[in-house]
Parts: structure tokens; sequence; C-alpha cells
């Protein structure tokens, strides 16, 4: 296992950086909470933020923290499926595959949520489980293993998880399909 | 607040700095008014602000809290890079079908469908022609299938290969079919110099170490027919004959092979069951025959055969020849 400063990895995958904290935005001006600041990206930890206010709603508190996790998730399969087939399978040099293929992979690798992204889930998580909120309940696993992972980060469990949804989903997808 | 007076900040610091020093903590916190936006500063005098993340926020300042656009650079590189997105969908359609191909060529071989896994793997070529897993796959599909040659056309596409299981397994395949076709003309020549015996072992040898050519497993079982044929073991060229005709049911030279073997069974036991079916094989072999050559080829050996159901006079083509044919020549 080799070490790289974080600096270095945020500014070669910036894009998914910068996705992520698009993705909090977005969550925010769906639940209407109230956004003070916006960061996309820096050379700094954390790389990118969004300082919005806070909620005791559950909902919104998992929208807002997780939603970076499936749109980021959800763009990697995309830009890689444009890429996985050239680049992985028949192995052709195509720049622009390799091009969506590091784009893919950036966003994948910046899915997951930051501890500070999960605090409020897991503030209200117990007690909206404790009153039977459905949500908060499959939550518990989700926000679990995306804990784990966030956790794994110093593994490459990111660029792991990166990789396992931008080949393997679009291939499994296409397997499927043929 | 400190006993009750507001305090600034620089001496709030202080004040929690000595504290600290004495053993115990001060804390303070900033006093909000609520009439003046924290945001834009602005005093709205007696009235009260709506507090937002615990800030009071005048209605201007609020707006945009909700309201917060997403900067154009984001907006022109998002919309930017889903327009470059879809031309390159549009533009790898090519390779989605060679992706396609590909996953019907493995399950083709996965079924052991050599022959239509080799198709789908030459369809892969035209857009990969360099993909080191689909010319060993496709390499692999024609060995395992006898087609040397047809293995050759995918493998001398790269000059060099990365070591991996699959390179070693085809390597291995490719290495055991090239030793079996040089074993194959050795024994070719041996066959050509009247070694029929040492021919057809040297034959069976080359297609043991390589039992997916058809080639290899029928010279080795023509040679062994005919040595069969020599010693007048009639038996084992009736079995070696019918082995060959059920490798190439569609071969009139097959076909013609198990008719000699029953008509030389009918000339030593006289039983009319082997001289029916030797004329049923004939008539086959001669209905298969579809080229001038074929056609050429199976008349002379029906003559022969028909001689030997005849006169029930087991004879070799060089003898018949000799007793038949030279008159003709003159």
């Amino acid at each position: 296992m080799f070490f790289i400063p974080g600096f270095v990895i945020s500014i070669a995958t910036f894009p998914g950086v910068i996705l992520h904290e698009a993705a909090h935005l977005f969550f925010c001006k769906v639940n209407k909470l109230a956004v003070f600041d916006v960061c996309y990206f820096r050379l700094g930890n954390p790389a990118g933020y969004v300082v919005h206010e806070t909620t005791n709603d559950f909902k919104k508190a998992f929208m807002v923290g997780m939603g970076p996790f499936f749109v980021n998730s959800l763009f990697c399969i995309v830009f890689c499926s444009a890429a996985f087939m050239p680049a992985w399978e028949l192995e052709v040099a195509d720049p622009l595959a390799y091009f969506f293929y590091w784009l893919g992979l950036s966003i994948g690798m910046h899915a997951f949520p930051s501890t500070q992204d999960m605090q409020e889930i897991w503030k209200l998580m117990p007690g909206e489980a404790r009153k039977f909120n459905l949500l908060a309940i499959i939550s518990y696993p989700i926000v679990s293993l995306v804990f784990v992972l966030n956790l794994a980060r110093v593994v490459w469990a990111d660029l792991g998880y990166g990789i396992a949804i931008g080949i393997l989903a679009p291939l499994a997808v296409f397997h499927w399909l043929v | 607040m400190l006993t009750g007076q507001p305090i600034c900040l620089p001496c709030a610091e202080a004040k929690a700095s000595d504290a600290k020093a004495g053993g115990y903590n001060l804390e303070f916190a900033r006093i909000i008014d609520p009439t003046v936006c924290g945001l834009c500063k602005t005093d709205y005098g007696s009235s009260e602000l709506s507090v937002i993340g615990g800030t009071p926020v005048c209605g201007n300042c609020a707006k945009g809290l909700y309201e917060r656009p997403y900067p154009g650079w984001l907006k022109l590189a998002m919309a930017g890079l889903l327009v470059l997105l879809a031309g390159s969908l549009w533009r790898g359609v090519p390779y989605f079908k060679a992706g396609q191909h590909l996953v019907l060529a493995e399950r083709a071989m996965d079924r052991k469908d050599y022959k239509t896994a080799s198709a789908q793997f030459a369809e892969v070529l035209k857009v990969s022609p360099k993909a080191q897993k689909v010319l060993l796959l496709g390499g692999k599909a024609n060995l395992m299938s006898g087609d040397v040659r047809g293995a050759q056309k995918f493998l001398k596409q790269r000059e060099t290969y990365d070591s991996n299981d699959l390179f070693i397994e085809v390597s291995g395949m490719w290495n055991r079919a090239l030793n079996a076709y040089e074993k194959a003309e050795q024994a070719q020549k041996l066959a050509e110099s009247h070694q029929d015996e040492e021919a057809a072992h040297l034959m069976r040898e080359a297609s043991n170490e390589y039992p997916q050519s058809q080639d290899l497993a029928v010279s080795a079982l023509s040679l062994e027919e005919g040595l069969a044929f020599n010693r007048k073991d009639y038996d084992a060229f009736l079995r070696l004959s019918q082995a060959f005709r059920d490798r190439e049911p569609d071969n009139p030279m097959a076909i013609g092979g198990v008719a000699s073997a029953l008509a030389c069974k009918y000339a030593v036991t006289g039983d009319h069951q082997y001289r029916t079916q030797a004329e049923q094989m004939l008539e086959k072999a001669r209905v298969q025959a579809q080229s001038p050559e074929a056609k050429a080829a199976v008349e002379e050996y029906a003559e022969r055969i028909r001689y030997r159901l005849e006169s029930r006079v087991i004879i070799d083509k060089p003898e018949y020849d000799r007793r038949f044919r030279q008159e003709g020549k003159r």
C-alpha cells in the first residue's frame, strides 16, 4: 500500500470533489435548507464544502448527507459506460475513452460522504429508528457501510469503489443486456 | 457577557486566557442582535429578523440563501461534458457492437462451440485488432476446433504478449499443435517411403498430442486402415474405416472406405449381408461425391470394390492397376 498526500489525490480527481459539493447544494435547495457558503474546490482539507442550515427532519438530513453518494455513483457509472468497452474490454487506445474513465473514476472516488456529511444523520438516526421511520431503519446498514468504507479510504477503498461501480457495474449491465 | 455586562472580543479573549492560566474555563458567546442582518449587517431598527442557522437574516439575504445559483462555469462544464458524453456514446457504437460479439464469443467458448466463438472473435478483431485477451481467446477457439491456421491468424496479430494464465494455456496448446504437425510431417515422409508401420505409429502419436485436429485424427485412421488391410485384419479394417466415416460422414472417400472393408469381409466370409451393405455404401459415396474430382475418385474406387465383390479376391490398388489397367493404357 502506498501513501499519496490527500491534496494530490484531490487535484487529480477534482471533478469528483466539485460534483460532490454540487450534489450537496442540489439537495439543500431541493429540501429548502439555507446555504451559507459553498466551496467547490480548494487546495486544503476539506477540498470542498457546503455550509448549510441544520435540520431535525431525518429525510432532509439523509438526502443532504447521502445525496452526493448516490449522485456521484450514478455519474461514475454513466461516464465510465462510455469508456469501459474500448478501454477495459477491447484494449483500444482511445484518448476520449481514457478521459471519460478518468472523469468517471474521479467522480466515483468522491462518492463517499465525509464524516461531517454523516454527522446529522448519525445524530437523528437512532431517534427516528425508534419511531419506526423506515428510511432511518434502512439507513443503518447503508450508513454503517459508508462509514466503514470512509475509514477504509486509507487503503484506497474509494478507488476500489470507483472501479467496482465504474467498470464492473457497466460490464455486468452490458452482459445482462446482450 | 461578563457579570451582566457585554464585553468586546479582545477583552473576552484576554479574560478567557487569564481564566485558563488560573485553572478554570470561561466561555463567551457572541451576542446576536436579532434586528441586524448577520449577512448584510443592515440594521432593521426594532424589527426582529428571522433566524436561519442561528443567524438573523433579512428577507433580501434569505432569498439568496435558499436560491443559491450554480456558478456559470459549473453549468457550462456539465453541459459540455454531457454533450461530449452523448457524442462519445454515439461514436462508441462500433465498440459496443464489438463488445456484443465478445460476449457472444465468450458464451460460445463456455458451451465449447469453438467454431461460433472463432467467428465472433474475428468480428471483434475488426475493431480491436491488438487486444491480448481477444487474440488469445480467438487463438484458443481455433486450436480447440483443430484449426491451426485459423489460430495463427489471431496469434500473429501481436509480436509479444504479456504473460498470464491465458497466455500460458494458449501458448502451451500452440506448441503442442506445432509439435504434433511436425510429427505428422515426418509420418507422411515415412508413409511415402513405405514404412507404413512407423508412419502409422508416429501419426497416431501426433493425433494423440493434438486430439482436437480432425486432419491428424483422420490421417492416423487412414494409415491404420492401410496397415490393417495389409495384414489382412479385415475386422480392424472395418472398425477403423467406420471410425473414419463417423468423423467425416459427408466425405465420399470415407464412405467408400467402409464399402471397401465390407467388401473384404464379404470376400473372406461369403456373407451376403456384407455385400449388400458394401453396395449400399458405394451408392452413398457416389451420391455424396459432388465435384468432378470427387466423382472420378469414387468411380475409380468403386470399380475395384465391385471387382472384389464379384470375384471375392482381395488385391490392393497397385495390383489391380497392374492386372487390369495396364492394358487400357496401351
